[in-house]
């Protein structure tokens, strides 16, 4: 199916129209780096966890259904991913006559899929997932392994993420709903992105998670102890 | 009076200041989020904190200026009506939250997310939850709508415990929600805790903690007030940060709300919000004149 970003004159209750944002006025680090999708496999050996940048050209959202539906279905991608970015994401949108608009498209929890990130990536040769609150450090060493690369997107920047849309090229598998369909997008700078996993298989939540974890045990001892001090039994 | 059935003007413009109500609470934050959220964002330390503080800002800025969702999880819509003895028009009201849902997702305000628990097929039909109060001596009626992500609603627990063990029992399930469930349900956090008789009506006392106005305020009952400041001091040295980042806080508020206990059952119950904390409240008159006072009290 078709589709478009491209606004029209139709009564515009509760949504008025809008005009277009530059990527100036929307980009938080100008100096950012850019990466094109398709991605080159040599521009991505050189991100390493932590490096801030936006993502423009053509990308696919894929989330829980679409993974079931060609990996434990079988059935081939809806689009050549190949070389592409994949962003978990399930996104708002408004039907306008025979095109779509995106109303609000920000990143979904990537961990809900960590066993099935590598096997994504086999199946559909995508270079690059895009999601939120990053991955198991064994899905994050599988990706590493198929020299695939996963970044994160601060969770909730509906807003933003759809400014980025330019256009919609097409949606498939749309009896899953719209959330769960497969989007193929024209993007601007979409971002800020955060390097989650490099190359290298280095993951930014790892070292972080095994701090939370020991800080949480001392946390839940001093809330039971002043609990105990100032609501006596 | 227009021709017609009784009550279509009153439909009409419940329909249409339900929508108002809907529009609002998916594309502007409350004016004391934001607050809440500059003040946070100016403790940020690290530089990928302050990225992600100046982003949700950024975002929430041109959410509201191009009318568009903040986030596009636009969650099932909660309702909590509190509705006057003498207002009305009741049931149009509550009929009028239904259909003003299902005409934001034809929009593109809200983002269809009703699925068949067997299937996860996607219904047709949008179901929003309502909870319904009878307010006496009133004749207007008051509608909070909660808007949140199925992120959010993983941090959501209840337990009850044996009155000589609440208070660890209460700590461990709050501080499990926090360090379990927090980074990805897209922090800065609200934590909202509700104490009760029993499981479920702790877990409504916990949502209502959530919906506290003006976020960060204290309880007005001094027991409530004193627990918020211990689970508050307890998680907030918590290395979440922002997006679960870490450097910098990830805590935008802890609210309790409580309910006398039974003498063998205390239940306790958690409910997590993401930092969009999509809170609107819709205050309609008898003569259906109608405000939405968390959002500069603009009248609709």
């Amino acid at each position: 199916m078709l589709g478009s970003q491209a606004g029209n004159s139709r009564r515009d209750r509760g949504l008025k129209s809008r005009s277009p944002i530059s990527w100036r006025q929307r980009s938080l680090r100008p100096e950012a780096r850019v990466i094109r999708s398709p991605a080159d496999p040599v521009e991505l050996r050189s991100l390493s966890v932590g490096d801030v940048f936006y993502l423009s050209g053509v990308i696919a959202t894929s989330r829980d259904r679409a993974y079931a539906r060609i990996l434990l279905e079988g059935r081939p991608p809806p689009f050549d991913l190949e070389g592409k970015a994949v962003l978990h994401a399930g996104p708002a949108v408004r039907r306008e006559g025979e095109s779509w608009r995106i109303t609000s498209m920000g990143p979904t929890t990537s961990a809900r899929l960590d066993e099935l990130h590598a096997r994504f990536i086999e199946a559909t040769k995508a270079a690059l997932l895009v999601g939120k609150g990053g991955v198991s450090p064994e899905a994050g060493r599988a990706l590493a392994s198929l020299g695939a690369i996963y970044a994160e997107m601060p969770g909730g920047l509906g807003a933003l993420g759809a400014s980025s849309v330019r256009r919609v090229i097409g949606v498939e598998w749309l009896d899953l709903g719209v959330t769960e369909a497969v989007w193929l997008l024209e993007v601007e700078r979409l971002g800020p992105l955060v390097v989650s996993v490099d190359s290298t298989g280095r993951n930014l939540r790892e070292e972080n998670e095994a701090r939370l974890r020991e800080a949480g045990l001392e946390a839940s001892r001093l809330m039971a102890s002043r609990l105990g001090a100032k609501f006596k039994r | 009076m227009p021709p017609g059935e009784r009550g279509s003007w009153e439909r009409s413009r419940l329909r249409e200041v339900a929508l108002e109500l809907v529009a609002a609470t998916s594309t502007s934050l409350p004016d004391d989020v934001k607050a809440r959220l500059a003040g946070l964002a100016s403790r940020a330390d690290s530089p990928l904190a302050r990225l992600v503080y100046e982003s949700l800002l950024a975002n929430a800025e041109l959410a509201e200026t191009s009318r568009s969702p903040i986030c596009q999880d636009t969650g099932t819509p909660q309702f909590f009506a509190r509705i006057g003895e003498q207002f009305p028009w009741k049931s149009l009201l509550l009929a009028s939250l239904a259909e003003a849902v299902e005409e934001a997702q034809g929009l593109g305000l809200l983002r269809p997310n009703s699925v068949r628990w067997r299937s996860g097929e996607p219904r047709s039909s949008a179901e929003p939850w309502i909870h319904v109060e009878i307010v006496e001596g009133s004749s207007s009626a008051e509608v909070v709508l909660y808007l949140a992500g199925g992120g959010a609603s993983h941090g959501g627990r209840a337990r009850v415990f044996e009155p000589l063990r609440w208070r660890e029992g209460l700590a461990e399930l709050v501080v499990r929600a926090a360090v379990e469930v927090a980074p990805r349900a897209c922090p800065p956090a609200v934590v909202g805790v509700g104490l009760g008789p029993t499981a479920e009506s702790a877990a409504l006392l916990s949502k209502r903690a959530l919906l506290r106005s003006p976020l960060g305020s204290r309880s007005w009952d001094p027991d409530a007030a004193e627990l918020e400041e211990v689970i508050e001091e307890a998680l907030e040295g918590l290395p979440i940060g922002p997006s679960g980042f870490g450097g910098g806080p990830w805590l935008l508020a802890v609210a309790v709300e409580t309910r006398p206990v039974h003498p063998s059952a205390v239940a306790a119950a958690v409910s997590l919000g993401c930092w969009a904390h999509r809170r609107g409240i819709l205050v309609v008159t008898e003569d259906l004149r109608a405000a939405l006072p968390y959002h500069g009290g603009r009248e609709v």
